[in-house]
């Protein structure tokens, strides 16, 4: 915690000393956009480092943690420092107003991440054991074939249709693709209590060899349940990521054309 | 991809220690030295010849006065035999401190440091003492002359160098023997095993005793005298990381943990842990919880000692003590620890149980955490790679990082024995003993001289298995060899030519492991587990 309090105000101190040099600025009769555009374009260059350390892991260039922490902190240095460059005030041009787009959805992605990355380990530390997204694929696909199989037998068996029917109604499509996906991430666990019921109200019926199979075809839908949950919430994980970081680029390339604009367009007195 | 190419399959002795192959004339005049000279040639087998050995697994090295052999504290498994001149060891901590301080002190130091590390790196020996003499005349030394043997007590138990030995006279001749020659001589030859085996007994007792940190100030002599009343005493099986391995891990068997002392037993000795690893626990309800365990150099039976001194009860022990798979230990008679050891420790008047009680370790960790610990037998590795769930968003850039600085092979698992919200990832932990190491043919995976990291030498690897089969954790994987287009290594008999992977802890990197430095959440760590400060402020530590 004071680890969070001596970057926050860190991050304040540097915003202050920006409001106050671009006062100055202003006080100087010069424009201060000039001043904190470029302080923002700079800082928006820092932000880069965390991408180039994350491409160089061999290269000696610190610990990642701390880039991220810098990086988070610069973020909400550049927020400020963009609501300042911008006046507090919205665009008034199309090509300003895409700009100011992309950088809202950079900021709110960042902001998001950097809460979903803090919130949801600890969700998945305590369901089960932990598992790459990529694997999730395989593991879903090897219990829907232990179903399958499972249920093949029980027909076999004894003749009756029942658990063959429940999986062609209701367990096949559960298993063959992720489900429940905004269910995981609300933290209902209505759907599955649903289908336990079902398999539940089949027990009766059969005799203990159909109650076994029953239990293990229970326990089967239990864990692709589990695998939805981690799909889903590293899904997420995973998802803002793919927002952040093309939209960054498109900040840097608006970014470019901005400052070409402005400089094509300005009187020659920053 | 699915390409190959057809190599030679690497063998044994494609890499002799010195380079090329001894003479066969020098080979003849080593043979008939006194350590060498009882063994038969016969014993051995035609595909592993005496002659052979000593070719390819020796050399001869020559020193001149006040040259460093080895310092105290790094690694080497080689064995050493005087051919000419003599050696001298430092026998006391005051002495280690007197080269350390002197080292420090001078104002080459940096220079002398650096050069130091190049040297060690290229092979080569340490830079030469200077003050030798000085050094000889205040502080108390060993001397070995012609034909004395020392390097033994590492080579068979793996462990760090116990003193710093230098060169005494100019041209000091030695004969280094390396491992894997040490190992099949004493497999093959009875003679040369009783020679080597007697002699590591000889000194194992006194230099066990010297490197228990309470008695690391007493004086030579003293220590001698109690030596000689003192014994060895072994408890467990050697080959107990086969029985771990083969029991899964993480499943504790009492038939693994062998108890030495039930709590309540009278205690005629203490015992001082010369190797391996003892679990204390103690009676609780009807059963018994674990409340630290023992490492090499811990002490037990002083506070029992100390208690009944000052109650006037019986020496009993106050908690069971059971050997973690092996262990070795020097009982010191109770008698002779009062009279000799007690009165000549620096600190004998304020001698307190605190004292004793520092020798237990985890008696701070959690019980669940140091039964997990100690039954997945964590406590053996020095670097464990331990993740937190509760920050760890499943990035893999550890992996990435991993991948990126070993040819894009990770030489881990990003998976491992769990512990509430801990994995124990299964990557390399840099075990105190590493058993995975004694049976390489050729020597390949070997601890690292400076820092004691086990790493593999990809040159000398055949490929054979023995260390990912010995490996308790299986962390230790084969991978098939392929050349830089990425066709795979064929051998002469048409199979995939293989070689041993792991964590080599980015020795060769200067910025330490890639993967903690990578994991953007500081999700990662590696790190003893036995320092559960360490591990408890990471866990702490503000995201």
């Amino acid at each position: 915690m004071r680890g969070i309090i001596q970057n926050a105000a860190a991050t304040l101190f540097a915003v202050m000393v920006l409001y106050w040099a671009a006062g100055a600025y202003d006080a100087a009769l010069r424009d201060p956009r000039y001043f904190d555009g470029w302080v923002l374009c700079a800082a928006m260059i820092v932000q880069l480092v965390l991408h180039i350390r994350k491409t160089l892991p061999a290269l000696p260039l610190g610990r990642a943690a701390s880039w991220l922490r810098a990086h988070i902190y610069t973020g909400y240095f550049i927020i400020a420092a963009f609501a300042l460059h911008t006046g507090f005030s919205l665009p008034d041009a199309p090509l300003e107003w895409i700009v100011w787009g992309f950088f809202i959805l950079v900021a709110v992605s960042g902001t998001i991440g950097a809460y979903l990355s803090w919130s949801i380990p600890e969700k998945l530390s305590y369901d089960g054991e932990p598992i790459t997204f990529e694997r999730i694929p395989a593991f879903r696909f090897a219990l829907a074939q232990e179903v399958e199989t499972l249920a093949m037998q029980s027909m076999e068996r004894t003749g009756s249709l029942a658990i063959s029917d429940l999986y062609v109604d209701r367990l096949r499509a559960f298993l063959e693709r992720p489900r429940n996906v905004l269910a995981h991430l609300r933290g209902v666990r209505r759907p599955l209590q649903g289908l336990c019921v079902e398999i539940d109200n089949l027990e009766p019926v059969f005799d203990t060899a159909g109650k076994e199979t029953l239990r293990l075809i229970r326990d089967r839908v239990v864990a692709k349940d589990g695998l939805d949950f981690q799909h889903a919430h590293l899904g997420l994980l995973q998802i803002w990521l793919f927002v952040h970081i093309p939209a960054t680029y498109s900040v840097i390339a608006l970014t470019i054309i901005h400052i070409l604009v402005v400089y094509a367009f300005s009187s020659g007195v920053p | 991809m699915g390409q190959v190419q057809l190599v030679r399959r690497p063998r044994r002795w494609d890499q002799p220690l010195a380079g090329d192959p001894l003479r066969q004339d020098l080979v003849d005049q080593i043979l008939c030295l006194p350590v060498l000279s009882g063994i038969d040639a016969r014993d051995f087998p035609d595909d592993l010849s005496l002659r052979d050995i000593i070719t390819n697994d020796s050399r001869i090295l020559k020193f001149t006065r006040g040259d460093i052999l080895y310092r105290k504290g790094s690694f080497g498994t080689s064995l050493y035999t005087i051919l000419s001149g003599s050696v001298r060891g430092l026998l006391t901590s005051e002495g280690e401190d007197a080269l350390k301080r002197h080292e420090a002190t001078t104002w080459k130091s940096p220079l002398h440091n650096w050069f130091r590390r190049s040297s060690a790196k290229a092979g080569g020996t340490e830079p030469r003492l200077n003050k030798t003499d000085r050094l000889v005349a205040k502080y108390p030394t060993l001397q070995l002359g012609s034909n004395g043997i020392f390097g033994e007590l590492e080579a068979l138990t793996r462990s760090a160098r116990t003193a710093t030995v230098f060169a005494d006279t100019d041209n000091t001749l030695l004969l280094e023997i390396r491992w894997p020659g040490i190992r099949d001589l004493r497999h093959w030859s009875d003679a040369f095993r009783n020679y080597v085996d007697g002699l590591y007994r000889q000194r194992a007792l006194e230099n066990g005793l010297r490197q228990c940190p309470l008695f690391d100030r007493i004086d030579p002599e003293t220590l001698k005298i109690v030596a000689e009343s003192s014994h060895f005493k072994s408890f467990g099986r050697f080959g107990w990381t086969h029985d771990f391995k083969r029991a899964g891990n993480g499943a504790p068997d009492a038939g693994h943990e062998p108890v030495i002392l039930e709590q309540g037993d009278y205690l005629d000795d203490v015992l001082v842990i010369g190797a391996g690893f003892a679990r204390l626990s103690e009676t609780f309800n009807r059963g018994e919880q674990t409340v630290g365990y023992l490492e090499r150099g811990a002490v037990f039976g002083l506070t029992e000692f100390l208690q009944s001194r000052r109650n006037k009860s019986p020496r009993c022990a106050l908690h069971s003590l059971r050997a973690i798979g092996y262990l070795d230990a020097i009982a010191i008679p109770m008698k002779v620890f009062e009279a000799v050891l007690l009165p000549a420790l620096p600190h004998a008047g304020r001698f307190r149980p605190s004292i004793a009680e520092q020798c237990l370790n985890g008696a701070g960790t959690p019980g669940p955490m140091l039964d997990f610990s100690l039954d997945n037998r964590f406590i053996n590795g020095t670097r464990a790679m331990v993740i937190d769930r509760d920050r760890c968003v499943n990035c893999d850039d550890c992996v990435r990082a991993c991948a990126a600085t070993h040819d894009n092979i990770p030489r881990f698992v990003r998976h491992g024995p769990t512990h509430n919200n801990l994995i124990i990832a299964n990557a390399c932990m840099h075990c105190i003993d590493p058993v995975c190491l004694i049976d390489c043919p050729t020597g390949a995976i070997h601890r690292n001289s400076d820092t004691g990291s086990v790493v593999i030498d990809d040159a000398t690897c055949v490929g054979c298995g023995t260390c990912s089969a010995a490996c308790p954790y299986g962390n230790i994987q084969m991978e098939e060899v392929r050349n830089s287009d990425g066709a795979f290594h064929i051998g002469e008999d048409g199979a995939h030519v293989l070689r041993a992977t792991k964590c080599d802890f980015c020795v060769t990197q200067s910025g330490g492991p890639a993967c903690q430095r990578a994991c953007p959440h500081d999700a990662l760590i590696r790190v003893d587990i036995k320092d559960s400060r360490t591990l408890a402020d990471w866990l702490k530590h503000a995201r």
